[in-house]
C-alpha cells in the first residue's frame, strides 16, 4: 500500500449509512423505560398497599408515627448533608469520610454522656449535661474533619477527581477502624436523660411527638437557619462563596484559600457533631460502624435537595427521611414483601440513582450542580 | 504557628503523634508475635514513626532547585532531635495515663493495658522508663538520620535487606515448612523458643540480602548487556524466567502445606476481583464502587446452577429453582449472568462520570447485597442464612475442596483472567477504553461509541470478577450475606490501587500483599482495614501510579500535574460530572 | 451535489441565541472558512454539525441525508472528522496510539478477536496501525519515528495540533472540520499549515470546513468564504468578496461602514 494514498474517503456511502436501529436513542430510551417501570412499582405497591384487607392494613395512626419518625430522621439526614453540600460546593468533591466524622463525634460524646450518667449529673442537670455533650461532640467532629482535610485531601487539591474520592473512601475505612482499634468493636447503649426518654411526649399544634423527636427537628431547623445566616451574612462566608464560585479568582482577591476551605470543613465538622448526639439519643446506641449507613443516606439527601445547595440539603434530608419510613410499608407490603424495613436502603440508593438519572441537579439544582 | 516550629521538631512531633496513635489503636500491644528476637511486631512498628521522621529530615532536599545533602555528621543529631522530640511525647503520654490511671483510660481507649505500657517503659516505673523510652526514641531517630544521610548505594541496599529481615521474620509460618518440605534445616535461621528469626539468622540474612542487592546494584548494567547480547539470548533469559516461575506456581501449594494453600486460594480470588475491576477502573476509568454484586451474582448463581441447598430454620431445602450442573459447565452460564447484570448496572449510568458513578455504584453493590439476603427473596437464595452444600465438582483426582487442588483451579481461572486483560490492554477495544478514560466527550467524537464501550467495560469487568464469586461458593461451599459487604469491593479496589491502576502485574502484587499478608500473619486480621484505609490514602497521596504502574503510564503520572496544568484549561470545566452536554470550545463560538 | 447543507440551524443557551437561522452548504471538495467576531456561533455550528449539541431547529444534511440525533461517533463514522478549538488529545496515550483511536470506527476488532488473537485481528490491527502511521506521516518527520511512542503530553504545542488534525485524519473523514488551527501557532508554523489543509484537499481529496481568524489564513486556502455575526449569515462569497461586504467590515469594526 503506498502510503499517503490509502487515507482517501475509503467507506463507500452503502456501509457507512446508518441503519434505523441505530438511530435509537439509546439513553433515552433507558430513561424511559426505567421510569415507567418504576412509576409503575410505585402505583401499583401503593394502590396494592391501600387496599389490603382491613385487618392487614395499617391503621392512620402507625402512618402518623412513620412520617414522623421519618421527619425526625430527616432531621438528622440535614445536618449532616449540609456537610456534603458545603464540602461539595467548594471542592467539588464527595467527601465519602463524613459518615465517620458523625461517628467518632457521636463516640466522644458517648463517653461524657456515659460519665453523667453514672454519676446521675445527666437527670439531675439534664440541660447542662446535654450542652457538654453537644459541645463535645461538635468539638471532635470539627477536629477530625479538619485534620482530614489537612492531611488527606489538601495534598491533592489539583489532582484528577478521582484521586480525592479514593482517598476519601480510604480515610472513611481508616476512621472507622480507628474507632473499632481505639474504642473497641461492640454496641454500647447510648444514655439518654429521662426528660427525653422514649415515652416522654410534646404535643405541639396537636400533634403527639416523642420529645427527643422535636429536639432532632427543633435543631435540624435552628442549624439551617443560622448556617444560610452564617453564609449570606458573614465576611467568613463571603469568602466560602467565594471561594466555590472560582478557586483562583477568590486567591487573587485576596482570600485565603487554605483558611476559606478549612472553615468550610470545620463547618460540616460541627453540623455533623450535633447530629451524633441526636443519633446517639434517637437510636439510644453508638458503635464503629454507624457512620456508614446515615453517611450514605446523607448524601443521598443532599444530592436529592441539589448538592451545593444549603436549602436543597435540609429539603432532601426530610424528603429522604419521610420517604425511608413511609416508603418500605407503602411500596412493598402491597407485594407481599415479608419484612418491608429490610429493603429500606434500597429505596435510599433508588432515590440516588434515580435523582442522579433523571434530575442530576436535584431539587433546588438548576439542572446542572455547580452552586453553593 | 505550626510552621515557625523548627523542621526537625516538627517531625518528630508527628513522629510522636503517629506513635501515640500506634499505641492507641492498639497495634503496638496487641501484635506480640515475635519478629528477630524477642523483638515483636508491635515493637517494630512502633519504632519505625522515629526512624522515618529521622529519615526523612537528614535525606537530601532540593532547595532552590539545588540537591543539598547532609553528611553522615549531621544526619545523627537531626535524627536525633528528631526521637528526642518523638520520645518526649510518647514519655507525655505515659505520664498522662499513669497519671489517670490504666484502668480509667481503658474505659475509654481499650488497648491501654498494663502490657501496652510496659512496653512503652521497658518495665521500669516511673521516670526511668520514660527516660528509657526517650533514649530509645533518640537512638532509632538517630539510626534513621544515619540511613537518610547515606549515600544512595548503600542506603537502597541497607533499606530493601531490613525490609528483607523484617518480612522474613513474619512470615515464619508459611517460610518454616516450606523449608522443611524441602529438607532444609532452619534452626540456625528460626528460634524455637520465640518462633521469630535469631539474632544469628537475622544478621546473616541481612548480610546476605545486603551483599546481593549491593552487587546487583552495581552490575546489573553490565548483566542485562550480557544476556540481552543478542535475540536468542535474551529469548533463552525469558524462558528460564518463565520456566522457573511456573514451577515455582505449580511447587507452591506443596511447599506451604494446606492451610496456606487456602490463602493463596482467596488470595487468587482476589486476584480474579481485582483484574476485572481493572478493566472497569484501569482501563475504562469507570469507578465502580459496586463491585461486590458481580461477586455475588457469581457465587449465588454458581450455588443455584451447581445444586446448592438454602439454609432453613428446620434444615435444608433446595432453592426454588436448581439445577444440578457440573461446575465446569455452570461457569460459562455464570459468567454470561454476569456479564448480562453488568449491561443492566451499566445501563442506567451511562451519563454519570467520576464521583457520582462511583457512589451510585455503590448503591448497587448494597442492594445486590440487600436482595441475594432479603426474606423477599429467600426462596431463591436463602434469605440470611443464606446457602450451603454447594459442590465442588472434581475432575479425575482432583478433588476441589482440597485447599491445595483448589489452589490450581484458582491459577487456572488466574491464568485465563490474566491472559485476557493482556490481550485486551494493547487492542482496538483497549485503546476505545483508553481513550475513554481520557476524555470522554473526545473519544466519542473520534469515534468510539462510549455508550458502547461503556457497556462493554461493565460487562467484561463483570464476567470476570464473577469467576472470583464462583470460585468462592466453591472454596467455601457456603453463602451469605456477610460475604457480601460493601467491604468485598474496597478490598478489590485496594488491590488494584496498591499495584497500580491498569497494571496487571499490579493486581497480582496487590492481592498478594493485601489478601496474603494478613492471611498468613493471622495476628494481623483485626487490622487488615485499618491497613487497607490506610493503603488507599497513603497511596493516593505519595504515589498514585501505584507501586507497579503499568509500564506506559509509568513516567507520566510523575508528570501529571503538569500536564493537568498545561492541559486546555476547558478540560476542568468537562469534568463537572453531571453537567449535560458540556461545550468543548466556548459555548457560544 | 453539497456535500453537507446546514439549514436554518437555531441553537439557544438559556436566553443566549448562540444561533439563530444559520444557512450555508459546503460543495464536495472545495475549502470553505466560516469567519466572524468572537461569539459569532462559530464553534457552536461544529459542535451541532459533530452531534455536540442537539440544535432547537433546522437541520444538518449531509451526502443528503438528515444527521441530527445521532450521536457523535455515528456523525465520525459517516465521515465526519473535526479538530477542536483548544487541543483536545488523549494525553497518556502515544503520538501512535492517539492516531489509531482514529481508526476505531474503520475497523471492528470485537473483545472476542482481540482475546483469540484471529487472524483478522491481527490482519486489521496491521492496518490500523499502518494507516495511523500514514496519518501522522501527512505531517512529514514532524510525528514520525521517535516522537510515535512518547505520550501525547510531550509534544510540543504545535505538533499537539498537528497530532489533533492527524487523528482527525485518521478516521478517513470526507469533511474535515479545523476550529482555529493556526491559533497559538508562530507565523512560521502557519505558513506551514495553511499549505497542509490546501494539501488535504488536493491530495487527499478532502473537503474541508475551516473556523480561522487569520485573515492571511483565511486568504491563502479558502475556495469560499462564509461571514457570520450573531449566529446568523451575513456575507458569503469569494474572500475578496467577503473582506469588502460591508457588513462583514460593520460587525468587526462595530461601526457603520460608509455608504
Amino acid at each position: 500500500m503506498a502510503e499517503g494514498t490509502d487515507l482517501q474517503p475509503a467507506p463507500s456511502p452503502a456501509t457507512a449509512r446508518l441503519g434505523r436501529l441505530q438511530r435509537l436513542p439509546l439513553r433515552r430510551l433507558i430513561q424511559i423505560v426505567l421510569a415507567i417501570l418504576i412509576i409503575g412499582f410505585v402505583v401499583l405497591g401503593t394502590y396494592k398497599t391501600l387496599n389490603l384487607p382491613p385487618d392487614e392494613r395499617y391503621d392512620p395512626s402507625t402512618w402518623k408515627a412513620f412520617v414522623i419518625s421519618g421527619v425526625a430522621q430527616g432531621g438528622i439526614y440535614a445536618l449532616i448533608a449540609l456537610g456534603y453540600t458545603l464540602v461539595y460546593g467548594v471542592l467539588r468533591m464527595i467527601n465519602f469520610a463524613h459518615g465517620e466524622v458523625f461517628m467518632m463525634g457521636c463516640f466522644a460524646s458517648f463517653f461524657f454522656a456515659d460519665a453523667y450518667a453514672s454519676s446521675g449529673l445527666l437527670n439531675r442537670h439534664p440541660f447542662y449535661a446535654l450542652a457538654i455533650i453537644f459541645a463535645i461532640a461538635m468539638l471532635t467532629s470539627c477536629l477530625i474533619a479538619m485534620l482530614l482535610e489537612r492531611v488527606a485531601y489538601r495534598p491533592l487539591r489539583n489532582s484528577p477527581r478521582l484521586v480525592p474520592l479514593i482517598t476519601a473512601i480510604g480515610a472513611s475505612l481508616f476512621l472507622q477502624n480507628t474507632a473499632f482499634g481505639l474504642f473497641g468493636p461492640q454496641t454500647q447503649a447510648y444514655p439518654v436523660p429521662d426528660v427525653l426518654g422514649g415515652d416522654r411526649t410534646w404535643t405541639i399544634l396537636g400533634i403527639t411527638m416523642q420529645r427527643i423527636q422535636v429536639v432532632v427537628i427543633v435543631t435540624a431547623v435552628v442549624a439551617v437557619i443560622g448556617l444560610t445566616l452564617f453564609i449570606s451574612r458573614t465576611r467568613t462566608g463571603r469568602s466560602i462563596r467565594a471561594v466555590a464560585e472560582d478557586r483562583e479568582i477568590a486567591s487573587l482577591m485576596g482570600i485565603d484559600v487554605d483558611r476559606t476551605i478549612m472553615i468550610t470543613f470545620a463547618l460540616g465538622g460541627l453540623l455533623a457533631g450535633v447530629a451524633g448526639v441526636q443519633f446517639g439519643l434517637t437510636f439510644g446506641q453508638v458503635s464503629p460502624y454507624i457512620g456508614f449507613t446515615p453517611g450514605i443516606a446523607a448524601f443521598t439527601a443532599s444530592v436529592l435537595g441539589g448538592i451545593g445547595s444549603i436549602g436543597g440539603a435540609a429539603l432532601g434530608g426530610l424528603l429522604l427521611g419521610l420517604l425511608q419510613a413511609v416508603g418500605p410499608p407503602l411500596l412493598f407490603t402491597g407485594f407481599n414483601i415479608p419484612a418491608p424495613f429490610q429493603l429500606q436502603d434500597v429505596i435510599t440508593f433508588s432515590v440516588l440513582v434515580l435523582v442522579l438519572i433523571f434530575r442530576p441537579g436535584g431539587i433546588l439544582g438548576s439542572g446542572e450542580a455547580e452552586k453553593v | 504557628m505550626f510552621r515557625r516550629i523548627p523542621r526537625v521538631v516538627r517531625a518528630g512531633l508527628v513522629a510522636g503523634i503517629v506513635s501515640v496513635y500506634l499505641c492507641l489503636v492498639g497495634v503496638v500491644g496487641s501484635l506480640v508475635t515475635d519478629v528477630v528476637g524477642r523483638i515483636t511486631v508491635g515493637r517494630v512498628l512502633l519504632s519505625i514513626p522515629a526512624i522515618l521522621a529521622g529519615f526523612l529530615v537528614a535525606r537530601p532536599r532540593v532547595v532552590s532547585g539545588e540537591v543539598r545533602r547532609s553528611s553522615v555528621r549531621a544526619g545523627v543529631p537531626a535524627g536525633a532531635i528528631v526521637g528526642l522530640t518523638t520520645g518526649a511525647l510518647l514519655a507525655v503520654f505515659v505520664g498522662i495515663v499513669n497519671l489517670l490511671g490504666v484502668d480509667t483510660v481503658r474505659n475509654v481507649f481499650i488497648a491501654v493495658k498494663p502490657g501496652l505500657m510496659s512496653l512503652l517503659t521497658f518495665g521500669h516505673a516511673g521516670v526511668v522508663g520514660s527516660v528509657l523510652r526517650i533514649a530509645a526514641e533518640v537512638a532509632l531517630g538517630a539510626v534513621g538520620g544515619v540511613i537518610g544521610a547515606m549515600q544512595d548505594r548503600i542506603r537502597v541496599p541497607t533499606v530493601i535487606a531490613a525490609t528483607v529481615v523484617i518480612s522474613l521474620g513474619l512470615l515464619r509460618r508459611i517460610v518454616h515448612p516450606a523449608l522443611a518440605q524441602l529438607g532444609l534445616r532452619d534452626d540456625w535461621l528460626f528460634s524455637v523458643v520465640t518462633l521469630g528469626l535469631t539474632w544469628f539468622g537475622a544478621a546473616a540474612v541481612f548480610v546476605v540480602t545486603f551483599v546481593t542487592t549491593f552487587a546487583w546494584r552495581a552490575n546489573s548494567a553490565a548483566i542485562r548487556a550480557r544476556t540481552h547480547r543478542t535475540p536468542a539470548t535474551e529469548r533463552g533469559v525469558r524462558v528460564v524466567v518463565l520456566a522457573a516461575i511456573g514451577a515455582g506456581l505449580i511447587a507452591l501449594p506443596f511447599l506451604v502445606g494446606s492451610i496456606f494453600s487456602q490463602i493463596l486460594g482467596t488470595v487468587g480470588i482476589y486476584i480474579l476481583l481485582g483484574l476485572g475491576l481493572n478493566i472497569v477502573v484501569g482501563y475504562a476509568g469507570l469507578l465502580d464502587l459496586g463491585y461486590v454484586a458481580f461477586f455475588a451474582v457469581g457465587a449465588y448463581t454458581t450455588a443455584v446452577l451447581t445444586g446448592g441447598s438454602r439454609v432453613t430454620t428446620t434444615g435444608y431445602a433446595p432453592p426454588s429453582f436448581s439445577l444440578h450442573l457440573s461446575f465446569f459447565i455452570a461457569i460459562p452460564i455464570v459468567v454470561v449472568v454476569a456479564a448480562l447484570v453488568g449491561l443492566v448496572i451499566g445501563a442506567p449510568v451511562l451519563r454519570l462520570r467520576g464521583d457520582y458513578l462511583a457512589i451510585v455504584t455503590l448503591g448497587f453493590g448494597e442492594i445486590a447485597r440487600v436482595l441475594f439476603s432479603s426474606d423477599w427473596l429467600k426462596g431463591a437464595f436463602g434469605g440470611t442464612q443464606g446457602m450451603t452444600a454447594i459442590p465442588a465438582a472434581p475432575i479425575g483426582n482432583l478433588d476441589f475442596r482440597n485447599t491445595q487442588h483448589f489452589y490450581f483451579l484458582v491459577l487456572a481461572f488466574c491464568l485465563i483472567a490474566v491472559y485476557i486483560s493482556w490481550r485486551l490492554a494493547d487492542s482496538r477495544v483497549g485503546r476505545a477504553w483508553n481513550a475513554m478514560r481520557e476524555d470522554e466527550q473526545v473519544a466519542e467524537a473520534v469515534g468510539v461509541s462510549t455508550v458502547r464501550y461503556k457497556l462493554l467495560a461493565f460487562a467484561m469487568g463483570g464476567a470476570i470478577g464473577s469467576l472470583g464469586g464462583a470460585l468462592f461458593a466453591v472454596q467455601v461451599g457456603a453463602l451469605n450475606n456477610a460475604s457480601f459487604m460493601l467491604l468485598v469491593s474496597i478490598t478489590a479496589l485496594a488491590v488494584v490501587i496498591l499495584g497500580g491502576m491498569g497494571s496487571i502485574p499490579g493486581v497480582v502484587v496487590g492481592a498478594l500483599v493485601l489478601i496474603g499478608i494478613p492471611g498468613v500473619f493471622s495476628e494481623f486480621e483485626q487490622y487488615r482495614l485499618l491497613l487497607y484505609g490506610a493503603v488507599l490514602m497513603a497511596i493516593m497521596i505519595l504515589r498514585p501510579q501505584g507501586l507497579i504502574p503499568n509500564v506506559r503510564r509509568s513516567q507520566e503520572l510523575e508528570e501529571e500535574d503538569v500536564a493537568q496544568d498545561k492541559w486546555a484549561g476547558a478540560v476542568t470545566a468537562d469534568e463537572h460530572a453531571t453537567s449535560p452536554a458540556l461545550p468543548l470550545g466556548e459555548g457560544t463560538g | 451535489m453539497n456535500l453537507l447543507d446546514v439549514q436554518g440551524v437555531s441553537k439557544h443557551f438559556g436566553g443566549l441565541y448562540a444561533l439563530s437561522g444559520l444557512d450555508f452548504a459546503v460543495e464536495e471538495g472545495e475549502i470553505l472558512s466560516i469567519i466572524g467576531p468572537n461569539g459569532a456561533g462559530k464553534s457552536t455550528v461544529f459542535n451541532v454539525i459533530t452531534g455536540l449539541y442537539a440544535p432547537d431547529d433546522g437541520d444538518v444534511v449531509f451526502r443528503g441525508e438528515s444527521i441530527v440525533g445521532l450521536t457523535p461517533n455515528q456523525i465520525t463514522r459517516l465521515g465526519i472528522a473535526r479538530t477542536f478549538q483548544t487541543v483536545h488529545l488523549f494525553p497518556n496515550m502515544t503520538v501512535l496510539e492517539n492516531a489509531m483511536v482514529g481508526q476505531h470506527c474503520r475497523s471492528r476488532t470485537t473483545i472476542f478477536g482481540a482475546v483469540f488473537l484471529t487472524p483478522s485481528m491481527r490482519r486489521e490491527e496491521r492496518s490500523i496501525r499502518e494507516h495511523a502511521e500514514s496519518a501522522l506521516g501527512f505531517f512529514g518527520q514532524r510525528l514520525a519515528g521517535y516522537r510515535q511512542d512518547q505520550p501525547a503530553f510531550s509534544l510540543s504545542y504545535a505538533n499537539r495540533r498537528r497530532l489533533e488534525m492527524a487523528r482527525a485524519l485518521a478516521t478517513e473523514p470526507s469533511l474535515l472540520l479545523l476550529d482555529e488551527p493556526t491559533a497559538g501557532m508562530n507565523p512560521r508554523e502557519t505558513l506551514e499549515l495553511r499549505d497542509h489543509i490546501v494539501r488535504m484537499r488536493d491530495d487527499l481529496g478532502l473537503t474541508i470546513l475551516v473556523i480561522e481568524h487569520d485573515m492571511r489564513v483565511v486568504k491563502g486556502v479558502s475556495d469560499r468564504v462564509v461571514a457570520c455575526d450573531y449566529g446568523q449569515k451575513i456575507a458569503e462569497g469569494s474572500y475578496e468578496d467577503v473582506a469588502n461586504d460591508e457588513h462583514v467590515i460593520e460587525a468587526y469594526l462595530g461601526t457603520k461602514a460608509a455608504g
